[in-house]
């Protein structure tokens, strides 16, 4: 056995040194990457496991939501204000949007109808009622829920500008928007958010029911699936510039 | 890196993870106990207990269950599990791997978002109430997640297949009692079955419930939406929460338990 010199000492403990450095650069390089662009797979198996409903329904609300204006975005829109007077910023919204495609609202169906214990000419009632209300023959329904911590002035539904583009760029904005009344966190006494002043901590959310005119959409598709990919996008009405946006890919949901 | 800054750092890594380990022989039980958290059946099991942490845990076996009981002195750790639940962490082989975990109440582990898609809003009055009913129950049961098979399922009270678990707060003492099957791969093909005389590896989590952060923050609203996003509900359920911040970090327990063969 060869005994080290002392520069060999030197190089090889800086070559140590450059290999943990770079490891840990490139484990935090990884983790920033894929936080930036995709929720990671524990994560949404997390999600998917973790909860009363069941993890098939949650694996086909999961697959239909994406999600805008966060740093763990599954969108591809920037989460940030793209220049403009108002300054940089982060957008001011955390946008779920769901896409509440024939599948999924089928599965909500069965889900619902299970926890409800329903037979099935209840069921299949149930499924008339859900539909007839939101006219799915005519519309493509999108469920919305937007959260900020910032003014509730954020929450208005009218203070954005929500269309889908599909591949030919053809823009559509919903013909109906139905906001649901703004919801309030409140930290569970015991929780590690629960603090002495409620204020210090408020986050308000909303539900904001998107309904887009089927027949808007080019007469070539026949399906929802057909359109390849659908781009949501989320826009301040007052600065075009303050906009987030994400991507639907329509073949994967079927 | 010196060996004792290698020693110093894996220390640290211990003692912020909050580990303690123990291996214990099971109790072969003869009668089976009733899941109520009185412990009194537990009388003359032989109980570890961890000082440190003032927790107390038991494990008994007969033929077709395990049975896990703990009890919690500590006043922070108490808290703790009333606001997160438990975990338990069960690895037929021995090792210990977190790939099969019972959260119990399922309601500290698991979302509830009923107002998604509005599909509850579709339903009429009647079937709400049934299907708050049936959502009560799945909230008390017991939650099991698969993580080889990236599955869950929800065991309510009374539920045929055994899965069965309860935390009771009286006189001054947190107790939890759960019963799980030993023919586990029934249930949960990629794991393997626990016979008696067979070591096993059980993990106690206590206040490590996964994901309870957005579990802790309750949306109120105009529209029915309470704890969970559980329409028409809200605040804390029974009289678990006792309000205040938790001062130590969650607490993690493996038991490496020999299963009792019968005498």
């Amino acid at each position: 056995m060869h005994s080290l010199t002392s520069i060999q000492r030197v190089f090889l403990s800086r070559r140590i040194l450059t290999m943990i450095v770079g490891l840990a650069l490139g484990a935090v390089i990884q983790g920033c990457a894929s936080g930036m662009g995709y929720q990671r797979p524990e994560e949404q198996e997390s999600e998917e496991l973790n909860s009363l409903l069941s993890p098939s329904f949650e694996k086909l609300w999961n697959r239909a939501t994406i999600v805008l204006g966060s740093p763990s975005s599954t969108g591809v829109g920037s989460p940030f204000f793209l220049g403009g007077r108002r300054g940089e910023g982060p957008f001011p919204l955390i946008v779920h949007a769901t896409l509440m495609d024939s599948m999924l609202i089928e599965g909500g169906i069965r889900e619902f109808g299970r926890l409800a214990c329903l037979d099935m000419s209840s069921l299949d009632a149930y499924r008339q009622s859900y539909r007839k209300h939101r006219r799915l023959d005519q519309n493509v329904f999108v469920y919305v829920e937007i959260q900020t911590s910032l003014a509730d002035e954020y929450l208005e539904a009218g203070h954005w500008i929500f269309f889908v583009e599909d591949q030919e760029w053809n823009q559509i904005e919903p013909a109906r928007i139905v906001q649901h009344p703004v919801q309030r966190q409140i930290p569970r006494p015991g929780s590690p958010y629960e603090v002495e002043s409620p204020a210090a901590f408020s986050t308000a959310k909303r539900i904001i029911d998107l309904y887009f005119p089927l027949k808007r959409f080019s007469p070539v598709h026949h399906s929802l699936a057909s359109f390849g990919t659908l781009k949501f996008v989320v826009l301040d009405i007052n600065n075009s510039r303050v906009r987030a946006e994400g991507m639907w890919d329509l073949a994967a949901l079927h | 890196m010196t060996s004792s800054k290698v020693l110093l750092t894996t220390s640290i890594v211990i003692l912020l993870t909050g580990c303690s380990d123990q291996s214990i022989q099971s109790n072969w039980a003869r009668r089976s106990p009733s899941i109520d958290g009185s412990l009194e059946e537990w009388s003359s099991a032989s109980l570890v207990i961890f000082e440190d942490l003032q927790v107390s845990l038991g494990v008994g076996n007969d033929s077709s269950f395990v049975y896990i009981a703990g009890r919690v002195a500590n006043a922070s750790l108490q808290q703790m599990v009333e606001s997160s639940g438990v975990v338990l962490w069960l690895d037929p082989d021995g090792s210990h791997r977190k790939d099969l975990e019972i959260h119990f109440p399922a309601s500290r582990a698991a979302r509830t978002n009923l107002d998604r898609g509005e599909f509850w809003d579709s339903l009429t009055e009647e079937q709400k109430a049934k299907a708050q009913e049936k959502v009560e129950e799945m909230r008390r049961g017991v939650l099991v997640i698969d993580r080889r098979s990236v599955d869950s399922h929800i065991y309510t009270r009374g539920n045929i297949e055994g899965f069965e678990a309860v935390i009771v707060d009286s006189q001054g003492l947190v107790s939890f009692e759960a019963r799980i099957p030993l023919q586990i791969e029934r249930y949960f093909p990629k794991f393997n079955r626990m016979d008696p005389g067979k070591m096993v590896a059980v993990g106690v989590g206590l206040g490590a419930s996964r994901g309870d952060r957005s579990r802790n923050i309750d949306f109120d609203s105009a529209q029915p939406s309470g704890e969970f996003g559980f329409p028409g509900r809200g605040g804390p359920p029974g009289n678990l929460a006792r309000g205040g911040s938790p001062e130590v970090a969650p607490k993690e327990i493996w038991l490496e338990v020999i299963l009792a063969q019968p005498h």
